[in-house]
């Protein structure tokens, strides 16, 4: 008994503290409807009565250098899984990691070509565009969770490593194209099209 | 959709938000992330410290890093200067550093929270004054100067044997009375305020109570018998009520005094 009477006491002080006009009037009527846990009602109400009131306190100030100091502190201590975190920024793309046979392996076991899978690898394409089973298919592959292989390939267009260019100009990554113009632009046969746009919701 | 507190009544009630803060987030959920953002940092409409505490502990609502590190700023800047601006000057001499001490404190908390996705800091969105001011108070018991040196700690009452018996003189009851009720303009300077709240916590715990019922508006005594009164709601007589505030006037004007306030 003793232990749901404290329960309760929980729950009564958790009402009054969100009251939204606690006045004399809302303090009476808890201590008249709550007369058991009246001390402590009234030293919580004593309580919420002295705290500063911080909203009107709070200013904005210019100590940029001392808040970014702060946010790169704050995100070295979350979980490399939130989205925040400065690890999810690092995630290494597997799929630039693999070898040359594995590369073209995983190509065979998708039934794409190697172009098509590498202007995904090099974040090319608009993941928005990508058909959701296909990215279900790939993280499968690739042991990741969905949503850690979609902010992979969200990061920038990548010029691969290795990739030679004969141009005068100095090399730069090009606009992300769409999932429709990537199956136009692969060397795909016309099967391989069809199975993929299947795919599309 | 917004995520709820997952803290419930023995019942099985879950907990609620201020009916304020449910429609302040509700109308936030509308919005596409960057909106939110624009919306959660804009500096001329600033938003409750509830809202943004939500924003900042529930990673399930997938912030990257690019929509949390404005959404942090915001929040470190709003906290960091009003720590500054609430700590009382018994303080000064070490505000920067018990800043700094609340400050990590408080982010490794709320990483904590990301992380595990619990909800050990749900009362934040609740009442973010009054979690902030109990988990401020519980910093300074730790690293804060020694309590010692407050004027008030060692304080006994004199007349605590006999204070049902003891008559004071009607003018002394009556400038308590003044005392606790004050030019509104004098409550409405933050500063003032601070000071006053700061020193009615150091109160001995009697006279805090009196004070704190009486500061709410509660009544002393009333011949209404369905009327709550300070005197009924701490069960003890009103002349004893009266005491204990005419010995709380005593030691506020002393304490607020040697913080300037020399008109009191």
């Amino acid at each position: 008994m003793k232990f749901k009477s404290e329960a309760s006491k929980e729950a009564v002080l958790h009402a009054f503290s969100k009251e939204n006009n606690r006045n004399a009037e809302t303090l009476a009527s808890y201590l008249k409807r709550y007369p058991e846990y009246n001390e402590s009602i009234i030293d919580l109400s004593i309580e919420l009565l002295t705290a500063p009131s911080f909203d009107k306190l709070s200013t904005e100030s210019q100590s940029d250098e001392k808040s970014k100091k702060a946010w790169l502190t704050f995100q070295s201590m979350l979980s490399p899984d939130d989205p925040a975190s400065a690890m999810s920024q690092n995630i290494a793309n597997p799929l630039s990691e693999m070898n040359t046979l594995q590369f073209k392996e995983l190509a065979n076991d998708l039934n794409v070509t190697r172009l098509f899978l590498s202007r995904i690898r090099d974040n090319a394409v608009q993941v928005s565009t990508i058909p959701a089973q296909f990215i279900k298919l790939l993280a499968q592959h690739l042991k990741l969770p969905i949503e850690t292989l979609q902010e992979i390939l969200t990061a920038p267009p990548e010029i691969a490593a290795g990739q030679r260019f004969k141009a005068s100009g100095k090399p730069s990554a090009g606009q992300k194209v769409t999932f429709d113009e990537l199956l136009a632009t692969s060397g795909l046969s016309e099967s391989q099209q069809v199975m993929l746009k299947a795919m599309k919701d | 959709m917004i995520i709820p507190l997952k803290k419930c009544t023995k019942k099985g009630d879950p907990y609620q938000r201020r009916t304020e803060i449910e429609d302040i987030l509700s109308e936030l959920d509308t919005l596409a992330y960057d909106q939110l953002v624009a919306r959660l940092t804009c500096p001329n409409t600033p938003v409750p410290f509830e809202i943004l505490i939500y924003y900042l502990r529930h990673s399930e609502i997938r912030f990257s890093q690019q929509h949390l590190q404005p959404v942090f700023t915001t929040f470190y800047n709003r906290v960091e200067s009003a720590l500054y601006r609430a700590l009382a000057p018994a303080h000064f001499a070490h505000t920067a550093s018990i800043c700094d001490e609340i400050m990590d404190k408080l982010f490794e908390m709320i990483a904590h929270e990301r992380n595990s996705q619990s909800d050990n800091m749900y009362y934040w969105e609740v009442n973010f004054n009054h979690a902030l001011s109990n988990f401020r108070t519980d910093v300074l018991k730790i690293i804060g100067p020694a309590r010692k040196t407050d004027p008030l700690i060692n304080y006994h009452p004199l007349m605590r044997e006999d204070e049902e018996g003891t008559v004071l003189h009607p003018e002394v009851e009556a400038a308590a009375e003044r005392f606790f009720n004050p030019n509104p303009s004098l409550l409405d300077d933050e500063s003032f305020r601070l000071c006053l709240m700061e020193a009615i916590n150091t109160l001995p715990e009697d006279e805090k109570r009196v004070v704190g019922l009486f500061l709410q508006g509660m009544q002393i005594e009333s011949l209404n018998p369905e009327v709550m009164t300070i005197a009924k709601a701490l069960a003890c007589t009103d002349r004893t009520v009266r005491n204990r505030l005419s010995r709380a006037h005593e030691l506020l004007r002393t304490q607020l005094q040697k913080e300037g306030y020399d008109e009191i």
